[in-house]
């Protein structure tokens, strides 16, 4: 097991900056995933990790050891792809022994762990079978069998769930969560999925356009997002401008463009946050944390439906907030289904307002 | 690694990934396409505009001189020939194409599978059994004569008519192939929705079928066209002098090199402009389907009298499609000299085949061309798989010239290349390490090795482009150095690929007639010029067994190489 430390990497292909000042440490036997939109860099920061490409500033560190320009062959790393890469000319445990041949592990070797490597992803008993004979969610087993059975120090897993059904989506995911913990294996895993990262995670590392966003754990970028981005992108915040207008003991008093005031609490604002009289700060409101308003003193949004559509569970609500829209999940505790156009009062508790900053850019750099 | 002051470190990468080092690797590819595509057509270049060691033009004017028009005749029969075959060989394979895509009769299937057959057929041998059998003497006429108590024969194949049919039979599979793909491939679902929108059926073909089908009539014709300049055969076998392959042959013959030279240059001039343009075509070239609906139904002949006509129009096909190959072979088993005036051969023998395998002066050519074609092919393996990896698989600047410049011999005549050759390696030049090559061994070898290199890196390319790059570094991160994970993973999932690609290249060397016949040296004689010089000395007979051997091989290796291809696709899912 190793911890993995990645000092000020950049990435540039041309003009083009495709990661910028990846800077962070994942410690040894953690769960930690690269989350973001496609091309926002967490491929490219897997494949420097991996090896097979080289940052073109800063250093890459396993255990201490900088491992920056490593062949890829010599990090002693176990991946999956996202396509599985299995070869194609190759049985089930010609694939799987492939990294052991290499190591010139003797025969017998060989075979116990292939059929250990096996039973773990249980497919015994498929090391004769051609890759094209199983079906896509056994190829998947059979990568990360492929990836287990070198002991690497680093397991890298690279959307390795895109190409599943959703159902085989849901089995997989706790196989491979199921898998790192009885190994303890340093895992980095990359995906688009927030729910999948929220799931499967200790830490998650958000990015944008090459750039970090936030690193927390998924409780940490769910309810406390840094930026707009995060917020969005993670929890569906609904953002809004609002300016404050004053600050007192443990409060904060916003007015929203239409004059509406609202109150929310000091420790909801991202600690870097300017907290001035007149200042511009975004507010955010998750959709579950809107409630029906029920002659609540404070914090009471009148709105207009804009749409409505009911899940059994909850109503889900697109709002008109004086042109803004504001989603808001109500739970079905026998109210009537709003219609679109119908005016529809909200409350916001004190404690569910946010106050971040807008998402990091390269402009501000 | 040191650290400066500011906490950013530039990175020092390893040998093999520094941006240099992959130009130490690509430089031979370099060398040889600098010194055996690119240095010879420059040298034939050259050559055009010196005589007697002092640059002039006067080659360039008395190419277009008025007071000789032989060269401007001769090039604007090469135009007219090709645009009447892109015409005739377009109406051929487009009507066959839509008439086995479009409609379900009897035979349609046997059609199907004997449509190809003439893509089996070497050109000279082609044009040669066309003679045999519609010349002035040929069988079919003379049958004509015969049956029907005639004075003279009631037609028969000579000249430009001649060379345009024989380009037809031989190159209408080029329309025929890809217009039934695109027909097979094309979105029913289109037509549907055009005739749903209340377009008749006729406007639905005007509108719709006919231009999703344009870009493949497109590059048909510029490819149609492109062959039809180059062609060589026959324009010999009908004697058109003027043509501009023929008169650069000529010219060579008659010892001005320079003159050669000049015509080399103009015909270069256009079948690259072709190049080019189809090139260009190439990005629009298909409307690929994205839905994938359901396949595109075949309209059934359900009437009694149709199905028998479609019945008897599809022998009359098969046969004529089958005759050039019966025709070679009944004449390999006639005994040489004694087919005169008769219609079919008067006497029949077997000696030809047991010559050609046990009298050591018939066998050679079968052996040359063996060993010859072997020779290239293996060249063009070697340096196809290096071209194709590097263009596939690594980044790095002068890709884009590369790629254009292994497909230049695509374009070029076999004369030219020929005629390159002979003006780059008659004196001795670094690229043939100071050695002269013409008229030795090697020279052939050499012009199939060029020639059949766009062939060879082309289906090498398309294995490695089909194949995941992300296997290659699955082995590399499970530890496998870069020789290892290519030996064991690379390779063996291209290999299905390369190989009929190689089978393709060794096929059209073994029948390379047009370059083989300016460079044969008297121990080099491949076996389409020993099939030349026994049908000038009227050994009918020999020629034909020559003939059949070749056609027994294309074939024999046209099915493993689609096998082949069959078993890459299959592993490859």
């Amino acid at each position: 097991m190793a911890d993995v430390i990645l000092e000020h990497v950049n990435k540039k292909f041309g003009k083009f900056t495709a990661v910028q000042d990846a800077d962070f440490h994942i410690k040894s036997g953690e769960f930690f995933t690269f989350l973001g939109p496609s091309g926002c860099g967490k491929t490219t920061t897997l494949r420097m990790v991996a090896g097979f490409s080289y940052p073109s500033e800063g250093r890459i560190l396993f255990d201490q050891r900088d491992v920056t320009t490593l062949a890829p062959n010599k990090r002693d790393i176990g991946m999956v792809f996202q396509n599985y890469a299995l070869f194609p000319h190759m049985t089930i445990g010609e694939n799987v022994a492939f990294g052991l041949k290499i190591r010139k592990i003797n025969k017998q070797d060989i075979k116990k762990r292939v059929a250990r490597a096996l039973d773990l992803v249980h497919l015994s008993g498929y090391e004769n079978r051609k890759v094209h004979e199983i079906s896509g969610g056994q190829q998947q087993r059979v990568a990360l069998a492929r990836a287990l059975v070198i002991e690497p120090k680093i397991l890298l897993l690279d959307e390795p769930l895109s190409n599943l059904d959703a159902k085989l989506r849901d089995d997989t995911r706790s196989e491979i969560k199921r898998l790192q913990m009885e190994l303890g294996i340093t895992t980095i895993y990359v995906t688009h999925d927030q729910s999948e990262a929220m799931a499967i995670s200790d830490r998650i590392l958000i990015m944008k356009n090459g750039i970090m966003q936030q690193i927390g754990t998924p409780y940490e970028v769910y309810a406390k997002p840094k930026n707009s981005f995060v917020g969005e992108f993670i929890g569906k915040h609904s953002i809004f401008i609002a300016y404050i207008e004053k600050i007192e003991n443990d409060k904060i008093y916003i007015k929203l463009k239409d004059g509406t005031s609202l109150v929310g609490l000091k420790e909801n604002a991202v600690s870097d946050i300017q907290l001035k009289p007149t200042k511009e700060v975004l507010v955010a409101i998750r959709p579950e944390c809107v409630e029906p308003y029920l002659n609540q003193e404070i914090n009471r949004l009148d709105t207009k439906v804009i749409h409505s559509e009911f899940t059994g569970m909850s109503a889900n609500y697109q709002l008109d907030l004086a042109g803004d829209t504001l989603k808001a999940t109500i739970i079905n505790q026998g109210e009537v289904l709003k219609k679109k156009g119908e005016s529809l009062a909200v409350h916001i508790p004190v404690k569910s307002l946010y106050f971040l900053n807008k998402e990091v850019n390269h402009e501000e750099r | 690694m040191k650290k400066d002051n500011s906490s950013f470190s530039v990175t020092k990468l390893p040998i093999s990934a520094r941006p240099w080092f992959i130009y130490i690797i690509l430089a031979p590819i370099f060398f040889i396409l600098l010194g055996y595509v690119v240095y010879p057509l420059y040298r034939v270049f050259i050559d055009s505009f010196y005589v007697d060691g002092k640059f002039s033009l006067e080659l360039y004017k008395r190419f277009f001189s008025l007071s000789s028009m032989t060269n401007i005749q001769a090039t604007w029969n090469s135009l007219y020939i090709s645009v009447l075959s892109v015409i005739s060989c377009g109406i051929v394979g487009t009507a066959l194409a839509f008439l086995l895509e479009s409609y379900e009769f009897p035979g349609r299937k046997v059609l199907k599978a004997f449509a190809v057959i003439p893509m089996a057929l070497p050109s000279l041998i082609g044009a040669i059994s066309f003679d045999f059998l519609y010349g002035s003497t040929g069988i079919i006429p003379r049958g004509l004569k015969e049956i029907f108590g005639l004075a003279n024969v009631p037609f028969y194949l000579k000249g430009i008519a001649g060379v345009i049919v024989v380009h037809t039979f031989t190159m209408y599979t080029y329309f025929y192939l890809p217009i039934s793909a695109a027909l097979r491939n094309r979105d029913s679902s289109l037509e549907e929705a055009a005739l749903n929108l209340g377009a008749s059926k006729g406007q639905v073909f005007r509108r719709v079928t006919l231009p999703m089908l344009t870009p493949s009539l497109i590059a048909a014709s510029l490819l149609v066209f492109m062959i039809s300049m180059a062609s060589y055969t026959a324009p010999l076998i009908y004697g058109i002098d003027r043509t501009l392959t023929m008169q650069i042959v000529l010219s060579r013959t008659n010892g001005d090199l320079g003159m050669a030279s000049t015509q080399s240059t103009i015909l270069t001039v256009i079948s690259v402009a072709f190049l080019i343009i189809m090139r260009l075509y190439e990005g629009k070239r298909n409307y690929a389907s994205v839905s994938k609906g359901a396949a595109v139904h075949r309209k059934e002949v359900k009437s009694q009298f149709k199905k028998t006509l479609a019945i008897v129009a599809s022998i009359i096909v098969v046969i004529i499609l089958l005759l050039p190959i019966l025709t070679i072979i009944l004449i390999s088993f006639s005994e040489d000299g004694t087919w005169t005036y008769q219609v079919l051969p008067p006497k029949y023998t077997i000696t030809h085949y047991v010559e050609l395998f046990t009298n050591a002066k018939t066998w050679r050519p079968i052996k040359n061309s063996l060993i010859m074609s072997l020779i290239a092919t293996t060249g063009n393996v070697i340096f196809g798989v290096m071209v194709a990896y590097a263009v596939n698989r690594v980044k790095f600047k002068g890709k884009g010239i590369i790629d254009k410049l292994i497909m230049v011999p695509w374009a070029l005549p076999g004369t030219v290349v020929g005629i390159s050759l002979i003006a780059a390696f008659n004196v001795p030049s670094v690229f043939s390490f100071g050695k002269v090559i013409v008229a030795t061994f090697w020279i052939i070898p050499l012009a199939y090795f060029v020639r059949h290199l766009p062939l060879i890196y082309r289906s090498t390319y398309a294995a490695f482009s089909q194949t995941d790059t992300s296997c290659e570094e699955a082995a590399r991160g499970l530890g496998a150095n870069w020789w290892y994970s290519f030996c064991r993973v690379v390779l063996p999932m291209v290999a299905g690929g390369i190989a009929s690609g190689a089978i393709l290249g060794f096929v059209q060397g073994i029948g390379e007639f047009v370059a083989s016949i300016l460079l044969y040296t008297p121990r080099s004689v491949p076996i389409s010029v020993a099939i030349y010089q026994k049908m000038y000395s009227f050994n009918f007979g020999t020629a034909c067994a020559y003939g059949v051997l070749q056609i027994v091989l294309v074939a024999i290796l046209l099915l493993i190489s689609e096998k082949l291809k069959g078993d890459s696709k299959i592993s490859a899912i």
